[in-house]
């Protein structure tokens, strides 16, 4: 059987986390979903440095779920951060933000994500974006090898 | 209306009756003297005459010789003019009478003594006629008519001269005003010797300084409406974007609210969970409205070329549900293709007939939409004017303004937020055209606007044409 997958959700909003993790609960996937509140913390468990050092409590994640309002440092900066690391820009990383400018989503996939969505109003719409991507990045496309 | 005559017929005319006046009544005095003068000539060519025809018979009357007075009279008297003569002695008895004679009435007549040794023997009398006269006088008539009509043909002709200046400077003031009502200015029209009409001159300059500050001044209130308007469509869009995330949080946190503690809750608990549900959602379409209008004026579009069939064609296919569900009878002439900005237009016409369908209560709704090209009289510039007629419930004229401001509406509609008829008036004007309605309760309603037609060379933007068509009545150089 397939080991469970994990996810990184990055994302400071407190309201915004719970309901993604709600909605993975409802997908009955099994996917474990870890959170980092801000930029600094997300790079600290990617780096698996920090509090993280120990390394149990930061697997190397399948995908991450980026926001892009974050404190200290941007989403932006992260996103840059991680698509020019070495061995990380492997790792399929979503952009999961509330803007929908253009120049937002250019600036993204300029800096190397592989995915932008919007966030959606309403829960039950969350609840079928996590049910698809999970479907699309976990189980149609490949991911590259641990 | 009596016409008006410029100004050279009008002083020629002037001219030709005045010196035709002074020249009839110059003429006429002269006639008159003449025919003094010609009279007293007559009479005093009779009485020479008759003189020395006395001194020519006088021996011959004295002797009473009449064979010899016959021919000396019928050799001596060779004028033409004398048409009476009589010779008498001194008895008063007719010694010799030509046959040639004429009555006396309307001649001349004289009457000379016959002397003869210091006696008087008798009496000449000559009659002579007019004819000399009146040939005389009509010579000299003609002879003034000729003068009058040359002296006539060179006042009119000095008239014509000298009153072109006069006429070419208020030309040049009739051009200048003209040019100004076109809004361009031609300050070398006002060129003149008159010294009335440089003072009008420079009046008009003056007046036009005025009207370019006054209209500099104009545009750079438009310029600074349009930034402000931007800037506050930027707050607009930042503000809703950001009012999204807390209402994000209220729609799921009620859901998890009603899903899983509904058992737990009574019947009001239930209710009021499901007021504050809708009223979120209400605020999300709000929201998200908002963040549409706004995004309008943010992101300029590219102008293009668009079949304007095609657009309706695109919005009856997003309409297709509705239109069926009332069975509207949706009419579309053939349309023109107008350089416009196509999500705009989408935009407008999707939202009037979303309208015209939702605010129909016969049995057979029917819409109707067309266009015309029209010269706007004021802009002097092609446009199309379209049409989005239906028979629906029609709008009360009090609330034609309210329409069009954002959120108002007219009806309690569970969907609609009121901000349709916003953002087709926005789009409109922002491609430089306008919208108005005609209306009748209960019969129907008919949305006009217009497009202003471009060139199919010009693309750039939506901002790009409204800055353009700012500057538009300057000057006649830009095809905008």
């Amino acid at each position: 059987m397939r080991r469970p997958y994990d996810i990184l959700l990055i994302e400071d909003n407190p309201a915004d986390v719970e309901i993604t993790l709600e909605a993975f609960r409802r997908s009955r996937s099994g996917t474990r979903v870890s959170v980092c509140r801000d930029g600094e913390d997300a790079l600290d468990y990617l780096f698996q440095r920090g509090r993280y050092a120990r390394g149990q409590n930061a697997p190397r994640p399948d995908m991450i779920l980026l926001d892009l309002n974050l404190p200290k440092r941007s989403g932006l900066e992260l996103l840059e951060q991680v698509k020019q690391h070495e061995t990380l820009r492997e790792i399929p990383v979503i952009v999961l933000t509330t803007s929908d400018r253009d120049d937002d989503v250019r600036r993204c996939y300029r800096l190397g994500a592989n995915n932008y969505l919007t966030k959606p109003v309403q829960f039950d719409e969350c609840v079928k974006l996590v049910a698809t991507i999970q479907q699309y990045w976990l189980e149609l496309s490949k991911l590259p090898p641990r | 209306m009596a016409a008006k005559y410029n100004i050279r017929v009008q002083y020629a005319a002037w001219v030709a009756v005045v010196t035709s006046g002074v020249v009839l009544a110059l003429a006429s005095l002269h006639i008159w003297r003449a025919i003094d003068d010609q009279e007293q000539a007559v009479r005093w060519v009779a009485q020479h005459q008759a003189k020395s025809f006395a001194r020519t018979v006088a021996p011959h009357v004295a002797r009473n010789d009449i064979n010899t007075l016959v021919r000396v009279a019928g050799q001596s008297v060779t004028d033409e003019e004398v048409l009476f003569l009589r010779v008498l002695n001194a008895k008063g008895e007719v010694l010799y009478r030509p046959p040639y004679n004429q009555s006396p009435s309307g001649l001349v007549m004289v009457s000379e003594p016959v002397m003869s040794g210091g006696n008087n023997v008798g009496q000449v009398e000559f009659g002579m006629g007019r004819g000399r006269v009146a040939r005389r006088l009509w010579n000299s008539l003609l002879m003034d008519m000729g003068l009058g009509a040359v002296l006539l043909g060179i006042f009119v002709a000095a008239s014509a001269l000298i009153s072109k200046p006069v006429q070419d400077s208020l030309q040049g003031l009739f051009h200048y005003v003209h040019a100004m009502s076109k809004g361009q200015r031609h300050d070398e029209y006002l060129d003149s010797d008159l010294a009335e009409v440089d003072n009008v001159a420079r009046e008009l300059k003056a007046l036009m300084d005025r009207v370019e500050e006054a209209r500099r001044g104009l545009e750079r209130a438009q310029v600074e409406l349009k930034a402000s308007e931007k800037e506050m469509d930027e707050y607009t869009y930042v503000i809703s974007h950001d009012l999204k995330e807390p209402l994000r949080g209220m729609e799921a946190f009620s859901k998890f609210l009603a899903d899983g503690y509904r058992d737990k809750l009574d019947e009001e608990g239930q209710r009021h969970i499901d007021i504050i549900r809708k009223s979120v959602l209400r605020m999300q379409r709000l929201i998200n409205d908002l963040l549409h209008f706004s995004r309008l004026s943010q992101q300029s579009q590219p102008m293009q070329p668009i079949g304007m069939n095609t657009v309706i064609l695109h919005v009856r296919v997003r309409l297709q549900h509705a239109l069926d569900a009332k069975l509207v009878d949706l009419r579309v002439e053939k349309l023109p293709t107008v350089v416009c900005d196509e999500t705009g237009m989408t935009e407008v016409f999707h939202n009037l007939i979303s309208n015209a369908i939702k605010y129909n209560d016969k049995p057979h709704p029917l819409i109707e939409v067309g266009c015309a090209e029209k010269l706007n009289p004021e802009t002097q510039r092609h446009e199309y004017e379209f049409f989005v007629r239906d028979n629906g419930i029609g709008i009360r004229e009090e609330y034609f303004d309210k329409i069009f401001q954002i959120f108002q509406r007219l009806h309690r509609d569970e969907e609609g937020t009121g901000i349709g008829l916003t953002i087709v008036r926005r789009v409109v004007e922002a491609h430089g055209g306008r919208i108005w309605l005609q209306s009748e309760e209960g019969k129907g309603t008919i949305f006009y606007f217009t497009l202003p037609k471009r060139e199919f060379s010009q693309t750039g933007t939506v901002l790009d044409a409204m800055s353009a068509s700012m500057k538009g009545t300057h000057s006649l150089a830009t095809t905008v």
